[in-house]
């Protein structure tokens, strides 16, 4: 078992040392652990360039002579291979050292770790400042999230199947671009390919695993994508107007400005994103909020008590 | 910890151990395998699948660990930290959003070094990737406290349920986590018996000694009963927001309820989604409600 990754090393090694091209002849020759015949030797190499791309090594292929199309070579160029950020500092490190501990025991812990430990590999030494923040876990043990974030950076599409607002299963097909947390949930960004538009998906509406769709780099991530912006876009654009009763419905003034106040009511601008959550929030606080405006608000309200009455009649 | 790593693991483990080693010469086995997050035997193993690696056949790396302490030398070609891979990057990308969200205004500086690491790392990855926290730490510190030191806490609770702010003394006792959402299981004193608290309803927390006064009576009953729920429309809502439903065939549903006044409010909400069937009180009370309601707009 350990001989692949030996194999796996000795290959990064040796394409690191070179300091021309290598061949595959040369390789299989030099490096132990490729045996068997041309054919299975080939199918090894492959898998193993193909598992070294995944650790995110990047291995040239070039060739000698390009006038005769030779055989080609291949390389690891140091500077490719290496780590960019070595100009950290000692309080930026020790940023990230506390970034890291957010997933204890959760999916990306081993990540977390890996990456704090090539940051120490590199010598900086940590300095606390007194930064002891309490930090919260980021609870999640989701399998998909590692799937999703691996085709966000192969800009690979994914379908999955998804619950709609009946509970019932969709299969979805996304180009995934961004991933977050909100208000305890997490949601995947991306463009919807049937609906042709960008779109927030909820990890745990998710009713299925996550599966690739073709070949990496199918997509192009819009220039100005931003996950944070998407996050708020559940950005409250819309004004209605209504009264809301002294120490009441505190859930909506939150996002509504005073206009004036009288007796046991307060007349407010409330700010709203979707009609649907509107109506509902609205009812739910029952006759604490009285609609002054727009009458279509009000109709809709009143379509809805009737709805409910006849229902329950 | 000890879970057996796949080949690529191993080898991604191999390849930082190097630069590692070079960096902690003499370092202990124990030392090392707690860096590495695995056991004794895994790191030995890595140790010594590592020291049949090099660039030759007879120029292998030079690896003395037999006095339980780590050395390393010819290993230069691979003496080189490797980069970060997107999954580690987008780690320490969440860490660091959730670690702004904690220093809010207090550390200006600090969220500026924040905003500068994340460019330096990898600006298009890090505008792929946010996270915010859904309760302050200041909040969470306050409650640790008080269950480390098993003191009472004053909270201002949101009661949902009642749509008002109140004022309670608790006693908690632990804090838990449940569909995405933290809790706080605590001693209500007034009440004489265990509540659970959204975490996210709390909008403040203070220690407080024993010879504080008690504050508001909660007016939550404790029993829970049971209803029985139509679905005429978004299914997806109810298993959402009812914890405990059990589906009963023909879109009904039973489900189990503290609060009466809180499901009524859920029910009339849903704006037609969802008809109370069971018990019969409690549907008259729906229509009660909403007629109440309708009689603001006559």
């Amino acid at each position: 078992m350990s001989r692949k990754s030996e194999r796996l090393v000795n290959l990064t090694i040796a394409l690191l040392a070179t300091s021309r091209w290598l061949t595959k002849s040369e390789i299989y020759r030099t490096i132990d652990g490729y045996s068997g015949d041309l054919d299975a030797k080939e199918r090894m190499f492959e898998r193993d360039k193909e598992e070294l791309r995944k650790l995110g090594i990047e291995i040239e292929v070039g060739s000698f002579d390009p006038l005769f199309e030779d055989e080609v070579g291949y390389r690891i160029r140091p500077e490719k291979y290496k780590i960019q950020v070595s100009k950290l500092s000692e309080i930026q490190f020790s940023l990230i050292s506390l970034a890291t501990q957010m997933w204890r025991g959760a999916v990306l812990d081993s990540q977390a770790n890996s990456a704090l430990l090539k940051l120490k590999s590199l010598g900086i030494e940590s300095d606390d400042e007194g930064l002891s923040l309490n930090p919260q876990r980021l609870d999640v043990s989701d399998e998909n999230l590692l799937h999703i974030i691996d085709a966000i950076s192969s800009k690979k599409v994914i379908s999955f199947g998804y619950l709609n607002r009946d509970s019932v299963t969709q299969d979805r097909a996304i180009e995934p671009l961004g991933v977050g947390t909100k208000n305890g949930f997490w949601y995947v960004g991306g463009r919807d390919l049937d609906r042709k538009e960008i779109r927030l998906f909820r990890l745990d509406r998710f009713s299925s695993a996550v599966k690739d769709q073709g070949r990496a780099s199918a997509f192009e991530t819009p220039v100005d994508f931003s996950m944070s912006d998407l996050l708020k876009s559940q950005a409250r654009e819309k004004q209605c107007r209504i009264k809301v009763r002294t120490d009441k419905a505190h859930a909506l003034r939150k996002f509504s400005s005073l206009i004036s106040s009288e007796d046991d009511w307060d007349l407010v601008d409330l700010s709203y994103a979707s009609e649907n959550q509107l109506l509902r929030d609205l009812l739910w606080h029952k006759d604490d909020v009285k609609v002054i405006e727009p009458e279509e608000l009000v109709r809709e309200l009143e379509k809805a008590l009737e709805r409910i009455e006849t229902l329950h009649g | 910890m000890a879970k057996r790593s796949t080949p690529m693991e191993k080898a991604a483990r191999l390849l930082d151990l190097v630069p590692f080693l070079y960096k902690n010469q003499g370092i202990s086995i124990e030392m090392l395998a707690k860096e590495f997050g695995v056991d004794r035997e895994e790191i030995l193993s890595d140790l010594n699948t590592l020291w049949m690696c090099g660039e030759t056949r007879f120029d292998l790396i030079g690896l003395e660990f037999a006095s339980g302490y780590v050395y390393i030398r010819n290993a230069q070609a691979i003496n080189l930290v490797r980069s970060l891979s997107t999954q580690e990057m987008i780690s320490i990308f969440f860490g660091l959003d959730l670690l702004k969200d904690e220093l809010g205004d207090q550390r200006p500086d600090l969220l500026k070094e924040i905003e500068t690491l994340k460019s330096q790392i990898n600006p298009e990855l890090s505008s792929k990737v946010s996270a915010n926290q859904a309760v302050s730490a200041s909040l969470l510190e306050e409650i640790d406290k008080a269950i480390a030191s098993r003191s009472l806490l004053e909270i201002q609770y949101h009661s949902v349920a009642d749509d008002k702010y109140s004022t309670r003394i608790i006693s908690p006792i632990e804090k838990v986590r449940r569909d995405g959402h933290d809790f706080l299981i605590a001693f209500c004193t007034v009440a004489d018996s265990r509540r659970t608290f959204r975490l996210d309803r709390i909008s403040s927390a203070k220690v407080v000694d024993l010879s504080s006064p008690s504050i508001a009576a909660p007016d939550e009953d404790e029993s829970r009963i049971s209803v029985t729920l139509k679905v005429h429309a978004n299914a997806r809502l109810l298993n959402e927001t009812f914890d405990k439903c059990r589906e009963l065939g023909d879109d009904k549903y039973q489900v189990e309820v503290f609060n009466t006044s809180w499901l009524v409010r859920e029910i009339i909400a849903s704006a037609g989604d969802f008809e109370l069937l069971e018990p019969l009180n409690l549907r008259q009370e729906v229509v009660r409600q909403s007629r109440a309601i309708a009689l603001q707009y006559r």
